[in-house]
C-alpha cells in the first residue's frame, strides 16, 4: 500500500516538474523525489541485508534528497543564474507531453505483462517515464543547470527500476549509484570553469563554438 | 597468486602512481617531462609484453575478468595502438616541453600520462570483463578517465567538447545500465547466471526475448553512443578533434571499439537463438545511418581532425553494417576491427604533426605538405588510401568480402546505400588529402615552404603501421588468423 502511494507521489512529481518554470521549484522537486525513493528502498528493505539497506539509505536520503539539491541551490545563488528556466516549448505543452509519456509508459508495461514478463506495472511504468521525462527536459532547455537536473530526473527514474528489477542482486543497485558520479562532475564542473561566465552565459544555446 | 588479466589492468594505474608521486618530489619535479616519456613507453611496453604472453584458451568459469578470442582480439588491437600512442607522446611531450620554456606563462600538463595510463587501465578493464554488470562500470570509467585528455587545450571550445561528451555519453550509459537490469530479469530464468557473459550464453534458449529484446536495445542505443553510432555520435567530432593527437588516436581506436565490444557481447549472447534475425535489423539499420551521416559531414568539416572523426563513424558503421549481415561477415567484421583501428590512429598521429607544423589542421590553410613536412605528407596520402580501403591495404579485403556478403544474401539495397555513401566518403577524403599534400603555396603567401626537422619517433608508429596493414593484405598470419576465426565462431560466425 506505501508502496504503491510512493511510486503514484512520484508520479505527480514528474507532472509537477513539468509545468514548474522556477529553478527553485526543480530543486524542490528533486528533494521531493530523493525523499520518495529513500520511502521506496525501505519497501524492499525485507529482500536487503543491513549494509545495503544502509548503503542506500544514506544514497536516496543524504545525497539524493540533501547533499544534490542544497549544492544545486548554492550554484544558482553563488554564480547568479536567472531563476526561471527558458524552456524551448512552453509549460503547458510540456504539461500534454510529460501525460503522454506517462500514459504509453502504461501502454507499454501492461503490454509486457500481457505478453508473459512478470513485471509490476505501476512502478515500471513510473519509472520509465522518469527515464524519458528526464530526457525530454534535458532536450528542451537551454541552461546547463537544467540540463543537469533533466539527467537527475533520468537517474531518479532509473535507481527505481533498479530497485523492482534487480532489489534480490543489491550490488547491480549500487553499480548505478556510480552515475551519481557523474552528476558529482557536471555540477563541480559548472561551479569550477564558472559555466555562466565561460559560456558567456550558463546556457546551451551558447555551446555552439563547434559546428560543421 | 596475480592473475595475468587482473595484472594488465593494475599495472598502468601503478605506473600513473609512480609519474604523480615523482612530480611530488620537489628535487626531480623541473624534469618531469623527462621522466614522464620514459614511464608512459615503459608502461607501454609492460602492457604489450604481458598481453602477448597472456594465455586465451577457455577461461574459468563465472570468472569476472578473463581472455577468450574475442576480447583478446581487441586487447591485442589496444596494447598495440597504445605502444604507438606512448612512443608518439614522447615526441609530443618533448614539443610541449618547449612550447612552455618558450611562453613561460603555460605550464606542463602534469596529469596528461597519468590520464592516458588510467585509460589503459579503464579500456584494458572493459575489454577484459566476461560480467555485463562489471563491464558497464569499467564503460563508466573510461568516461571519466578520457575527460581531462579532451580538456588539455584548456579553451573554451576544450570546455565545450568535454561537456558535450560528458553529458552525452553519461545519458547512453545511464540508458545502458537498463540494459543491465534488463538482462538481469532476462537471465533469472537461467539459475545462478546473474550477468556472466559465458552463463547466459550457454543458457541463451532460455532467455525471455521479450527481456532479451529490450535489454538488447538499451545496449545497443548505449554503448552505441559511447562506440559513435549515429544518431548518437553527435559528441564524437568534438571530442576528437579537441583531446591532443595521441589521445584522440587512441579514443578513435580503442576507446570506440570497445564500446562495441560490449555491444558484441551482447549479440554473442543471442547469437544462436532466434532473436539474432532482430538484432541484426536493428544493427544494420543504425550502420546504414552512420554511413550516411558521415557523408554528410566528411564533405562539410573544415578541419582535418573532424573529417577523421566522421570516418571514425563510417568505421563504426560498418562494423555494425557487418554484424548486420551475420556469417561469413563475421570474419571480416573482426579483421576490419583490427586493420581500420591501425590506419585511423596512424592519420590521427600523423595529423598531430600538421598541427604541430602548421599550427592547424584546417584543410583550407594547409598547402604543399610534401615540401615542408615530406614524410607527414607521404604518410597522410598513404594512411588515407589504407583508411579509405585501397587494395594492397588490408581493407580492401574486408570491405570487399562484405559487399560481397551482401550480394550473396540479395540485399540490394543496403549494396547500393553502402557503396554509394562510401564513394561520397572516399571523394570528400581523397579531394582534401591531395590539397593539403601537393596543391603549391599561394603566390600571395609571404612564407616559402621550407622542410622542416621531423623527428623520428612522430613517423615511426605510423609507418609501421601502414606497413603492417599492406602485410594483412597479402598475408594473415596463421597465428592471428586462428584468434580472428575463433573471435567469429564465438559470435556464430565462421
Amino acid at each position: 500500500m506505501i508502496h504503491n502511494s510512493v511510486v503514484v507521489l512520484f508520479g505527480v512529481t514528474l507532472l509537477y516538474i513539468s509545468t514548474t518554470s522556477r529553478l527553485g521549484g526543480y530543486v524542490k522537486i528533486l528533494s521531493i523525489q530523493g525523499i520518495l525513493l529513500f520511502l521506496f528502498s525501505l519497501s524492499h528493505a525485507e529482500t536487503l541485508k543491513l549494509g545495503h539497506t544502509l548503503i542506500l539509505t544514506f544514497e536516496t536520503l543524504v545525497v539524493k534528497a540533501i547533499v544534490v539539491p542544497v549544492f544545486i541551490h548554492y550554484i544558482i545563488i553563488k554564480l547568479d543564474i536567472r531563476r526561471v528556466t527558458e524552456p524551448y516549448i512552453d509549460n503547458f505543452l510540456s504539461l500534454i507531453v510529460a501525460t503522454i509519456i506517462i500514459s504509453i509508459s502504461f501502454v507499454l508495461s501492461v503490454a509486457l505483462r500481457n505478453a508473459g514478463a512478470e513485471v509490476d506495472v505501476l512502478t515500471f511504468s513510473i519509472s520509465i517515464s522518469a527515464v524519458v521525462i528526464g530526457l525530454f527536459i534535458v532536450i528542451t532547455n537551454q541552461k546547463l543547470i537544467t540540463h543537469v537536473m533533466g539527467f537527475l530526473v533520468l537517474e531518479n527514474g532509473v535507481f527505481m527500476m533498479s530497485l523492482s528489477l534487480a532489489s534480490e542482486v543489491p550490488v547491480i543497485v549500487e553499480a548505478g549509484v556510480l552515475l551519481d558520479v557523474f552528476m558529482g562532475v557536471f555540477l563541480m564542473g559548472i561551479f569550477l570553469n564558472r559555466m555562466k561566465s565561460t559560456f558567456e552565459s550558463s546556457d546551451v544555446s551558447r555551446l555552439t563554438r563547434l559546428t560543421d | 597468486m596475480i592473475s595475468g588479466e587482473l595484472l594488465l589492468i593494475a599495472l598502468p594505474p601503478m605506473f600513473a602512481a609512480l609519474s604523480i608521486g615523482l612530480k611530488a618530489v620537489r628535487s626531480v619535479a623541473a624534469s618531469a617531462p623527462v621522466f614522464d616519456r620514459w614511464i608512459i613507453v615503459a608502461a607501454a611496453a609492460a602492457h604489450l609484453f604481458m598481453t602477448l604472453r597472456l594465455p586465451y584458451g577457455q577461461p574459468v568459469a563465472d570468472a569476472l575478468i578473463g581472455a577468450d578470442a574475442l576480447n583478446y582480439l581487441f586487447l591485442l588491437i589496444l596494447s598495440v595502438l597504445f605502444l604507438g600512442s606512448a612512443l608518439y607522446s614522447t615526441v609530443f611531450i618533448k614539443e610541449m616541453a618547449v612550447l612552455i620554456r618558450e611562453a613561460r606563462d603555460e605550464r606542463y600538463n602534469n596529469w596528461y600520462v597519468p590520464t592516458m595510463l588510467f585509460t589503459l587501465a579503464t579500456l584494458s578493464g572493459v575489454i577484459l570483463s566476461r560480467n555485463l554488470g562489471l563491464m558497464w562500470v569499467f564503460i563508466e570509467a573510461t568516461t571519466l578517465s578520457t575527460a581531462p585528455l579532451i580538456l588539455h587545450h584548456r579553451g573554451k571550445e576544450s570546455l565545450e567538447a568535454v561537456w558535450k561528451y560528458l553529458f552525452i555519453c553519461s545519458v547512453g550509459i545511464a540508458l545502458a545500465f537498463i540494459g543491465v537490469l534488463a538482462m538481469t530479469e532476462a537471465g533469472r530464468t537461467i539459475k545462478g547466471a546473474g550477468l556472466s557473459v559465458d552463463a547466459l550464453t550457454a543458457g541463451a534458449s532460455a532467455i525471455s526475448p521479450l527481456w532479451g529484446g529490450i535489454a538488447f536495445v538499451f545496449a545497443l542505443i548505449g554503448f552505441g553512443t559511447k562506440m559513435g553510432l549515429a544518431p548518437m555520435h553527435t559528441w564524437l567530432p568534438d571530442a576528437h578533434s579537441q583531446a591532443p593527437s595521441p589521445a584522440s588516436a587512441i579514443f578513435s581506436g580503442a576507446l570506440t571499439i570497445s564500446a562495441f565490444l560490449c555491444i558484441l557481447r551482447y549479440y554473442q549472447i543471442f547469437s544462436h537463438t532466434p532473436m539474432i534475425g532482430f538484432i541484426r535489423q536493428l544493427m544494420l539499420v543504425l550502420g546504414l545511418v552512420s554511413l550516411f551521416v558521415s557523408a554528410v559531414y566528411v564533405l562539410r568539416a573544415g578541419n582535418f581532425k573532424r573529417k577523421l572523426a566522421y570516418s571514425t563513424i563510417e568505421h563504426m558503421g560498418i562494423l555494425a553494417i557487418g554484424m548486420g549481415l551475420g556469417g561469413a561477415a563475421i570474419y571480416a567484421v573482426m579483421l576490419h576491427t583490427v586493420c581500420s583501428s591501425l590506419a585511423k590512429h596512424s592519420l590521427f598521429l600523423t595529423s598531430g604533426n600538421f598541427l604541430h607544423a602548421y599550427g592547424t589542421v584546417n584543410v583550407r590553410e594547409i598547402r604543399s605538405g610534401v615540401e615542408r613536412i615530406p614524410q607527414s605528407a607521404w604518410l597522410l596520402v598513404t594512411g588515407t588510401l589504407a583508411l579509405l580501403g585501397f587494395p594492397p591495404w588490408a581493407l580492401f579485403i574486408t570491405e570487399f568480402s562484405m559487399l560481397r556478403q551482401m550480394v550473396t544474401d540479395g540485399r540490394w539495397f543496403v549494396l547500393l546505400m553502402s557503396a554509394l555513401f562510401l564513394t561520397i566518403i572516399i571523394y570528400g577524403f581523397v579531394s582534401a588529402v591531395m590539397k593539403m599534400a601537393f596543391s603549391s603555396v599561394e603566390p600571395s603567401a609571404s612564407e616559402q615552404p621550407t622542410k622542416r626537422h621531423e623527428p623520428i619517433l612522430s613517423t615511426l608508429p605510423q609507418w609501421t603501421f601502414i606497413a603492417a596493414l599492406a602485410a594483412l593484405g597479402v598475408h594473415i598470419p596463421e597465428r592471428l588468423n586462428t584468434i580472428l576465426h575463433k573471435a567469429a565462431a564465438t559470435l556464430g560466425g565462421f
